[in-house]
């Protein structure tokens, strides 16, 4: 059996990292869920390094612009595929590590077509 | 009188006839017996025709007691030297205005034989005091924003003392004045008349620019309000998508498992308790936002949970507060506090003073915001909002519920919150006010209980 993709959620409202998990889960993937930027941070030092990661913008700590720029300076995070989710518009200057930008309310469908685009 | 040394009787004679006053003498019985020229041009009357008067037959009624009185201290024969400002009616019938001095002249033997009386007109300076009195009463009102109607009939009322029995009508459109017996006006009338244009004119003036004042203070009002929901417009956004997610996330989810006979029981539940929780945030926030635009100005008082309150204005606010990296404490309070209120106009108070506590912050090092409510004494209610930002100078204390007074950009701020909270307070019978005593800004608005 291959190894199941893990989608990284970082997201401050419980009620769609909840959703999202069990979603995601539906379609067979692994989800790991962070609160805040700086939550997400600290897991990366230690977990294995995600497939995708799903990113909100508006987060308390450090939001997902914040976070975007950290991980930039990361050799090892850089390489990983973001895509920001944001009530908001798509932010300005995302790099190239930003593949799509997904406005809330979001459309399951969509996201999911993105994940298998990006993880198979 | 005493004569120069060497006056002819020619010389005195002189004087009598020129004189700028009226000089009479006055018999006993009250007669006229002999009047200078001056007399006749006071009073209308000719010299033949003063001989069949009295002076009481001149005599205004309003000083006829008055008259009696000296005509009996004559009699008596105990009347001295005395002055008296008194009114007279001259033969056209207007009344006339004089300052009158009577000295008894006596026999040897102490009897009183004549008066000599001496009249000077004062109608004019009479007259041009009443109209100056009567126009500083018009701009007293006019400045004390009187109605418009109450002004202008003051205004009548006036022209009507000064013009005794003249008949006058002030409107917004005309002025219009009827003169005892059709008399036509004279110099005097004409110049009253002016006049009472002039302060109706003012007076129209004065009500028409403060209507427009008043119609734009209500827009700005409206206007600060839509300020502050353009502001919280991009936060409502995320405050609202994000439920949305929740809601259709669930139903996308319901589908999924249904596609997949997968479909539990447990699974329906959880959606659909998520479902109903998440529809309950956005019911919130839209009640939260017809409060705070709605005008509560008429509603009746109403006995209301001060959780209820607190909550529609935080659910207002949390957002952007977050979304800026400020902090929002609300201190743990007695969840079962009611509070008689106008609770959509309590809630806009307390929205108007987050949303300054959250301007004063931006640029503080640390971003505060902390909300408290208790119940200070047996019955009052105390509901105070502090922030961490840079306080507020001792010299803008006293200035900052005036209104229109702002220390915020040009087009960022009306200067009208914090004038409009604190009516609000007072209209409830509590206050809003600056704790001096807080090393913090503090603003503490009290309701009775």
């Amino acid at each position: 059996m291959p190894k199941k993709k893990t989608i990284f959620i970082i997201e401050d409202e419980p009620a769609i990292c909840e959703l999202l998990t069990r979603v995601l889960s539906l379609e067979g993937y692994d989800t790991v869920v962070a609160h805040n930027g700086a939550q997400a941070l600290e897991m990366l030092k230690t977990m294995e390094p995600p497939s995708l990661i799903l990113l909100d913008v508006v987060m308390p700590e450090m939001n997902g612009t914040e976070f975007l720029k950290k991980i930039q300076a990361d050799h090892m995070l850089v390489t990983i595929p973001v895509a920001i989710v944001s009530a908001y518009g798509a932010p300005q200057d995302t790099p190239k590590q930003a593949k799509t930008f997904i406005k809330k309310p979001i459309d399951i469908d969509a996201l999911l077509k993105f994940i298998k685009e990006w993880c198979g | 009188m005493t004569p120069l040394l060497g006056a002819s009787e020619q010389d005195l004679r002189i004087l009598y006839e020129h004189a700028g006053i009226g000089i009479a003498r006055v018999g006993v019985d009250g007669f006229f017996r002999i009047v200078n020229p001056k007399m006749t041009e006071i009073f209308g009357y000719t010299s033949r025709e003063f001989e069949k008067l009295r002076f009481i037959d001149l005599t205004h009624p309003d000083d006829i007691e008055r008259t009696r009185g000296w005509i009996k201290a004559g009699e008596d024969n105990s009347l001295t030297t005395f002055r008296a400002e008194k009114k007279y009616i001259h033969k056209s019938g207007k009344t006339i205005y004089v300052n009158l001095v009577v000295n008894p002249v006596r026999d040897a033997f102490g009897a009183i034989q004549y008066f000599v009386s001496a009249f000077e007109d004062i109608t004019d300076r009479k007259r041009a005091d009443d109209l100056l009195r009567g126009q500083k009463q018009i701009l007293e009102l006019i400045a004390k924003n009187t109605p418009l109607k109450e002004t202008l009939e003051q205004v009548a009322k006036i022209v009507e003392q000064i013009g005794p029995g003249s008949r006058c009508s002030v409107t917004s459109g005309s002025v219009s004045i009827a003169w005892p017996d059709n008399r036509a006006p004279d110099e005097r009338d004409i110049e009253l008349a002016e006049a009472a244009g002039q302060l109706a004119q003012t007076a129209i003036e004065k009500a028409e620019a403060e209507k427009v004042i008043t119609e734009q203070q209500v827009k700005l009002v409206s206007t600060s309000k839509m300020a502050a929901l353009g502001e919280m417009g991009g936060a409502l956004a995320h405050e609202i998508n994000n439920p949305l997610t929740v809601i259709h996330g669930n139903a996308v989810l319901l589908e999924m498992l249904a596609a997949r006979n997968l479909l539990s029981p447990e699974d329906v539940t959880l959606a659909a308790d998520r479902i109903k929780e998440t529809a309950l945030r956005v019911t919130k926030i839209v009640k939260g936002l017809r409060a705070f635009a709605r005008d509560g100005e008429q509603d009746p008082l109403k006995t209301t949970s001060v959780r209820e309150i607190l909550e529609d204005a935080l659910v207002l606010c949390r957002e952007r507060f977050r979304n800026h990296g400020v902090s929002l404490v609300v201190e743990p309070y007695e969840t079962e506090l009611t509070v008689d209120c106008r609770a959509v106009e309590i809630g806009q108070v307390i929205v108007n003073l987050l949303s300054n506590a959250f301007d004063a912050v931006q640029g503080a090092r640390e971003k505060m915001v902390k909300v408290t409510a208790r119940k200070a004494g047996s019955n009052t209610l105390e509901i105070a909002i502090e922030d961490s930002g840079p306080g507020i100078p001792i010299e803008l204390r006293e200035k900052i519920m005036q209104p229109f007074f702002t220390t915020k950009a040009v087009g960022k701020g009306t200067g009208l919150g914090l004038s409009i909270a604190s009516g609000i307070a007072d209209s409830h019978g509590g206050t809003l006010r600056l704790d001096e005593q807080a090393s913090r800004t503090r603003f503490v608005l009290t309701l009775p209980l």
